[in-house]
């Protein structure tokens, strides 16, 4: 045999005997990695904190060194859940505020970002200084059908004086039907809406209509103080279509689908209840169907 | 067989070979760790952020768990470690109260920790 060729064994069995060292016996030890080496579920873990622990100091430059070199699709998809779960955990809107900021910041996108971001188009307050512009029949017991100005409601509780008066000239023809009303007694009063729509379905050759939950729809209450508004889908295990409201006894709240204008869907009063046992006030669960038919 | 004494030099050269590409140029990399393999730095941050989401969501279970990742054994050691560091570096008290807090509703407050946990009026 050629030497050439023993010199080239030699360096293949070198080869192989070094590799096999410096990758099994006794490979590069990594015990200081950074985040984004982590495993993905400890990388959005840290995301998620990060994004809860700005919503508690603001800390701006130290959240950016926190998400420095993580994937962008990730620290996106880490904000949005954090908003989400701190909205469903109920956190003060001021964290709640600051947390949709940043995941703003980032290019998230979401309807919680939208709505608690607290750059002025999103969130809205329900205080005596958000009074929000109502349409004429704000306070009127039953839905019009169109939005022409009509008297003040003569309800003792409701001063006309606190309305501004926008007539809408070109209402939207009426989209959502009321299909069930649940009234229940609670200590502390909520109004709830599951919103339904229907799609159509063909199972076997055979076209049906299957309801499901609506979700991402802005649900509006507006009442002579204030307004507030709720997205659906917010508590997947209440259902896709569903948002609700904690609401304060002895007030009427109009009701409004995807947009305060117009005539409301319906307006609710938070009455007494007449029970001996505690004070407890009307609660109400609203369904509510979307009258177009989604075909798949 | 002097010839196959030449198999040495290209053994050796092998070896060297093998150990440049396994150390240095194309080492074992790591991209699936966990929060206990983290840069020393790191695992501080990532205490401090168990505590500040901790003050957030008031979530207890999911901040033991959180920190049993950076130590199933004893969870509440790297808590206890860096707030009892910060508080001996003078550290803001803002930034010592939520590790604190987290300490104390885990049961693991120490002594010195203790000014820092008090309720506020």
């Amino acid at each position: 045999m050629r030497t050439h060729w023993i010199v080239l064994i030699g360096l293949a069995l070198g080869l192989a005997l070094g590799l096999y060292y410096a990758w099994v016996i006794n490979p590069v030890q990594y015990y200081d990695s950074v985040p984004n080496q982590m495993v993905p579920r400890y990388r959005s873990r840290w995301i998620q904190m990060t994004a809860f622990a700005y919503g508690h100091t603001g800390d701006i430059e130290r959240t950016r060194l926190r998400l420095h070199r993580l994937p962008d699709g990730e620290i996106r998809q880490g904000l949005t859940d954090a908003l989400e779960t701190a909205v469903e955990t109920g956190v003060p809107p001021s964290t709640l505020g600051k947390m949709a900021s940043l995941a703003k910041r980032y290019d998230a996108q979401s309807p919680a970002i939208a709505i608690y971001t607290d750059d002025g188009d999103g969130m809205v307050v329900p205080t005596a200084e958000t009074t929000m512009p109502v349409s004429g029949t704000a306070a009127l017991p039953e839905p019009s059908p169109t939005a022409t100005s009509l008297p003040p409601s003569p309800t003792p509780t409701i001063n006309p004086a606190q309305f501004s008066i926008v007539p809408t000239l070109t209402p939207p023809a009426p989209s959502y039907v009321i299909t069930n009303v649940v009234r229940t007694c609670l200590p502390e009063p909520r109004i709830a809406v599951s919103l339904t729509q229907q799609v159509s379905v063909t199972v076997r050759g055979e076209s049906g209509l299957e309801t499901q939950g609506k979700p991402n729809v802005e649900i509006w209450l507006l009442w002579p103080e204030g307004a507030d508004r709720a997205i659906t889908g917010f508590r997947p295990s209440q259902g896709l279509g569903y948002a609700d409201f904690y609401v304060e006894p002895m007030k009427t709240y109009n009701l409004y689908i995807e947009s305060p204008t117009g005539a409301p869907l319906t307006d609710l009063t938070v009455d007494p209840c007449e029970t001996q046992e505690e004070t407890t006030w009307s609660s109400w669960l609203l369904t509510v169907r979307s009258t177009e038919v989604i075909s798949p | 067989m002097k010839r196959w004494l030449w198999l040495l030099p290209g053994l050796a050269a092998g070896v060297g070979l093998g150990l440049l590409i396994g150390w240095v140029i194309a080492p074992v990399t790591y991209y699936d760790t966990i929060p206990a393999q983290l840069h020393p730095l790191y695992q501080d941050e990532y205490v401090r952020l168990v505590a500040l989401t901790y003050d957030v969501t008031q979530d207890l279970d999911a901040a033991r768990e959180d920190l049993a990742a950076l130590n199933p054994d004893e969870p509440t050691g790297p808590l206890q470690t860096l707030t009892e560091r910060l508080i001996a570096e003078d550290a803001p008290p803002d930034v010592i109260a939520p590790l604190a807090r987290l300490a104390k509703d885990l049961g693991a407050a120490t002594p010195v920790m203790v000014p820092y946990v008090q309720e506020t009026p």
